[in-house]
């Protein structure tokens, strides 16, 4: 089934054209990743997707409902959820307070408490900092974070923009795994990164954009072996 | 030393009007990072329309201390209306604008209503008198001689701190406007509604200055549409000073600056508002982000 479907989507900071008509589709149950450069417009088109921006033409069906006149929070209750970049956590919050910040939208206690429990056993270092302001995690502390409100929004389709920004290496890979346990759980996931070695190692398919379009499109194999993609964003 | 305690008490009562006023600063600034310069005229609200609410309902005769908590507390809510809408029309247009615009819009409101309200024929700009809401009388404890008006505003007006406290810190919508104030967009991918959490806002700040307003005039009784600009120079004043963007720093900045009024006044009674700057250049010298607030780091 078609989960989101991005239609010749438009959207411009003032006079900047951020995005110049990108078309791109998620089905339910994959993992999509968009890669390619800085400045490309990669997270304006999950901002768009959430709401959060207004696409001036263009169509983001998300179930077969245009979504592009939605409030962010509708859409958060409709079931996209979206990880941002450069984690934003609240850090004024408490960890925990961050988790129920995430469990906004959910009434069912029961289900709130076993979701944020998982996330204190996924991340064992959050359970030993619950009580601290998020203002004094570490950096991939407050990814593990990010994730963790995303486990407990837990909305059918998850949207993470840039996981492994700024992170050692070993934390990239444990983000990656988590992203996976979501995915083999049943979530549809749709990835931002620069890291598209990382991005397409996980993903089932991939667009390149590139200055506001979707230059490239297909499987993550035949995007790996794309000379065009080897050369510009494998480094290889 | 009894002057002093008769004088600390005056200040105290000043600073509770002070504190109340200051709160509804510091949180709007905390929430849309503006400062609402028509914020002090919900102040000037609330008095009149407590003052219309007994001269219609009750005209001369004296009502009782919970008919005019009742009163005072309904007249506040409709003046937090007021505020909900006044964001809605002048403010919520430009939020995505520079804070800046919102500030100029925020002076023409103050400039509109201060002025709509003196060409209105039933208010107009004479001063009016504030009605008696409490039964005043003295209470001496030792050599200090102590207004009983006084005691209650102070007292009601820590209640209600109180609460708000409660209110943000304890419960659901406490929690969201924390986090729409540390960040809005990571708030609406929560499932936030911010317009509804910066109402709420609205609603609180303007409430409680109407509050403010009606302890105000309990104990000085002269009411006019201009009352306001004067007290919410120095409630701003009291924000800052607290350190803008913090609840309690709001609170203490209030008494404070209540205290060191009512004291400067006593020797000197031209210097108080000025010396006020100068409390304020002080502080701000020393601890740039006020007595509670944290610094400000630019997010990268």
């Amino acid at each position: 089934m078609r989960m989101l479907d991005v239609k010749d989507l438009h959207v411009s900071y003032g006079a900047i054209k951020a995005l110049r008509g990108v078309n791109f589709h998620v089905d339910e149950g994959e993992i999509v990743a968009l890669i390619g450069s800085n400045g490309a417009g990669k997270t304006t088109t999950l901002r768009t997707i959430s709401g959060l921006e207004r696409a001036r033409q263009g169509e983001i069906l998300f179930k077969g409902e245009n979504i592009c006149h939605t409030a962010p929070d509708k859409i958060v209750q409709m079931g996209i959820t979206h990880v941002p970049e450069g984690r934003r956590v609240f850090t004024n919050l408490t960890v925990l307070g961050n988790l129920k910040m995430a469990a906004s939208i959910r009434k069912d206690k029961d289900g709130i408490k076993r979701d944020m429990d998982a996330v204190f056993d996924r991340f064992p270092r959050l359970k030993e900092r619950m009580n601290q302001p998020a203002l004094t995690l570490s950096g991939g502390e407050q990814q593990m974070l990010a994730v963790g409100r995303a486990m407990v929004t837990g909305g059918e389709l998850i949207m993470m923009d840039e996981p492994s920004m700024g992170l050692a290496p070993m934390i990239v890979e444990e983000i990656f795994h988590v992203i996976e346990e979501m995915h083999k759980a049943g979530k549809t996931i749709l990835l931002v990164e620069q890291n598209a070695m990382m991005a397409l190692k996980y993903a089932d398919r991939a667009y390149l954009y590139e200055i506001g379009e979707v230059r490239l499109e297909g499987t993550a194999k035949d995007m790996l072996n794309d000379p065009v993609v080897k050369e510009t964003y494998l480094g290889a | 030393m009894e002057n002093f305690l008769q004088l600390l008490v005056y200040g105290l009562q000043l600073g509770s009007v002070y504190a109340l006023l200051a709160i509804g600063y510091t949180m709007v600034f905390g929430i849309i990072k503006m400062i609402n310069m028509a914020h002090c005229d919900f102040l000037m609200m609330g008095c009149y329309i407590v003052f219309f609410m007994v001269s219609i309902f009750f005209g001369d005769q004296m009502i009782g201390p919970a008919v005019a908590l009742l009163v005072v507390l309904v007249g506040s809510s409709i003046i937090g209306g007021v505020g909900v809408g006044i964001e809605r029309i002048a403010y919520k247009p430009l939020r995505n604008r520079p804070t800046i615009m919102c500030m100029i819009s925020a002076i023409g409101v103050s400039t509109f209503t201060q002025n709509l309200f003196r060409a209105l024929p039933f208010i107009g700009p004479t001063p009016r008198s504030f009605p008696k809401l409490i039964q005043d009388f003295t209470i001496t404890v030792g050599p200090v001689q102590i207004s009983f008006a006084r005691i209650v505003t102070v007292a009601i007006a820590i209640v209600i701190m109180l609460i708000l406290w409660f209110v943000v810190q304890r419960t659901k919508i406490g929690m969201h406007m924390r986090a729409v104030s540390n960040d809005k967009d990571a708030s609406s991918l929560m499932g936030v509604n911010i317009n509804r959490v910066i109402s709420i806002t609205f609603f609180i700040g303007a409430f409680l200055a109407a509050v403010s307003g009606c302890l105000y005039a309990t104990s000085y009784t002269v009411i006019q549409p201009t009352m306001a600009t004067t007290l919410g120079n120095k409630a701003f004043i009291a924000a800052v000073v607290g350190g803008i963007g913090d609840i309690r720093g709001a609170v203490l900045g209030g008494f404070v600056i209540g205290v060191v009024e009512i004291l400067v006044t006593s020797v000197w009674s031209d210097l108080a508002y000025g010396f006020l700057f100068l409390v304020l250049v002080i502080i701000l010298l020393l601890k740039p982000e006020g007595l509670l607030g944290k610094p400000m780091t630019e997010k990268v």
